[in-house]
């Protein structure tokens, strides 16, 4: 209880400092920046709504669209992956831990280049569905598979020995254990870092222009770059800011409560 | 004689280099109840465990009702249905109610349907006493609570056998009788039990027979009367006063 106060107590004195220094440098930059300047490049109403609607309907949208078929294909890719680094075959434990090292070890970018232009170059015929926008979402979704096959690894591997040993003495198989004993309680330990996850991908949507896009298919980085180029001005990029950050602020606060209201049966 | 409900033969287990049983044989009687005691480290979990292989022997066999379990063609998951299993730390399963915890492997192994499931796993929870309890989650239970439903989703599998490890050594002492009191009704109703325990009351009382294990050989074994209160052997003397003195 005592290190818990001094824990607090820390952490509101940190905050404290956070809090003042913000506001230092927020002050000396209002004193000192060329509010004329920063209003009209970077906080033009005017150039905020030409983007409307297509800000939401076509960009907003895109990338919701690319990262939740990222997120929902990686988890199953994952999920695959977890358990055969977990099994007791040798070659599926090398298999997954190959590929987890691979695309964890490549930068996003490459993956996606090496798979829209590479396949094609070095199969010919061979096709990725869905065009560029498949091509971008199956290179998301691998490189998504190697980051949450680890957390999902960890999740498994934090559930008490005991559970499955319970479980197998009740006479359950091995995979009913894991299907209704082990993975429902791997993924509570497992709902924070895969938020991250989450998040990560959202941002890393912003990648897939490297594949090519047309205007419907643009995500919205791709979309504010070119409204920039288009107009000469950085109003977009302050725009999908506060895009982001309503897309991401909720979400993280939703997990948060979801979080609680698992936590009950433990 | 009758087959035994649990035949060892010759059982020998290694952990890496460890010769943790150095050739154990023993068997269990249809509706005996067996203690097994002894200083720890001396292979008893080891032992219990493969009984219902959840470790795997390195040499031996086990036999369960006449048929050698160590074979692998066996049906091991429907062997273990026969085979109750009690744990030290209770291993109920904490993201499930109570009733759930009972009803889950009688629907997944057993395939009843799950009214039948919850009206077999009312009957256990009575039968413990912590029916009031059915739809609560295990962390709401007190430890004696969550060992006592441990035991009645066991019993729902309507095993022939059940298997103790410490059942009570994780337990306030206060709540160590609720669920003696438990084991001990279940002996009377003329189930096969084998007990890994400290509890040596609990042996005397309601023991066939009790057997002394040390480093990993039975060192001495018969009713409760005579291993417990005159040892043939010194490490079993030695064993017994060094209990008596905690
Ligand atoms: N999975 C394992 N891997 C390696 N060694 C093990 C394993 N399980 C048990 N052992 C070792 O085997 C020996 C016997 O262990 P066991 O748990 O059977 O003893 P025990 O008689 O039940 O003791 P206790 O009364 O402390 O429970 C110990 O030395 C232990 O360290
Ligand atoms: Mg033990």
């Amino acid at each position: 209880m005592a290190l818990n106060e001094r824990r607090v107590g820390s952490l509101t004195r940190g905050t404290v400092i956070a809090w003042v220094v913000t506001i230092v440098i927020v002050a000396l930059v209002v004193a000192f920046a060329d509010w004329e300047r920063i209003g009209s490049n970077f906080f033009n109403v005017d150039e905020a709504r030409r983007m409307l609607p297509q800000l939401l309907t076509v960009a907003a949208k895109n990338t919701l669209v690319y990262t939740v078929a990222s997120f929902c294909f990686g988890f199953v890719i994952a999920l695959c992956m977890a358990l055969m680094r977990l099994s007791n075959f040798p070659p599926a434990r090398a298999f997954a831990l190959a590929y987890v090292e691979l695309f964890r070890g490549l930068p996003a970018l490459v993956t996606l280049i090496l798979l829209a232009f590479g396949i094609p170059i070095a199969f010919p015929g061979v096709r990725i569905p869905g065009g560029q926008v498949g091509a971008a979402i199956t290179g998301l979704s691998i490189v998504a598979g190697a980051y949450m096959a680890e957390t999902i690894r960890g999740g498994i591997e934090a559930v008490p020995r005991g559970q499955m040993e319970a479980a197998r003495s009740l006479g359950m198989s091995r995979g009913q254990t894991m299907a209704s004993i082990i993975i429902p309680q791997a993924f509570r330990i497992m709902i924070p870092p895969l938020t991250n996850e989450f998040v990560l991908l959202i941002k890393d949507t912003s990648l897939i222009y490297v594949v090519g896009s047309t205007p419907a298919t643009r995500e919205l980085v791709k979309f504010a770059r070119d409204f920039m180029s288009d107009r000469r001005n950085a109003t977009p990029l302050t725009v999908i800011a506060i895009v982001y950050l309503l897309i991401t602020l909720p979400l993280t606060y939703l997990v948060r409560r979801l979080e609680e209201r698992l936590g009950k049966g433990r | 004689m009758s087959t035994p409900a649990i035949q060892i033969v010759d059982l020998h287990k290694y952990f890496g280099e460890l010769e943790v049983l150095k050739g154990v044989s023993m068997s269990i009687e249809r509706g005996e109840v067996v203690c097994v005691v002894g200083p720890s480290g001396s292979g008893k979990s080891t032992l219990l465990r493969c009984v219902n292989l959840l470790e795997l022997p390195t040499s031996g066999q086990v036999l369960i009702d006449g048929i050698d379990i160590t074979d692998p063609k066996v049906d091991l998951d429907q062997m273990r249905t026969r085979i109750g299993m009690v744990f030290q730390q209770f291993n109920l399963f904490p993201h499930l109610t109570v009733l759930r915890n009972l009803t889950i492997a009688q629907e997944k192994v057993l395939k009843r349907p799950r009214q039948e499931a919850e009206t077999i796993a009312m009957e256990m929870l009575e039968r413990v006493g912590v029916a009031n309890k059915a739809h609560e989650y295990p962390a709401r239970c007190s430890g004696g609570q969550q060992q006592r439903v441990a035991i009645a989703r066991s019993l729902c599998m309507g095993p022939e056998m059940m298997l103790f490890d410490e059942p009570t050594s994780a337990l306030d002492p206060e709540l160590v009788g609720e669920v003696l009191d438990v084991m001990r009704s279940l002996a009377r109703d003329g189930m096969t039990m084998m007990v890994v325990t400290h509890e040596m009351g609990f042996a005397r009382d309601v023991a066939d027979r009790v057997v002394f294990m040390d480093g990993g050989v039975i060192v001495e074994e018969g009713p409760p009367n005579e291993v417990l209160v005159n040892p043939k052997t010194e490490r079993a003397r030695r064993f017994l006063r060094m209990v008596e003195e905690k």
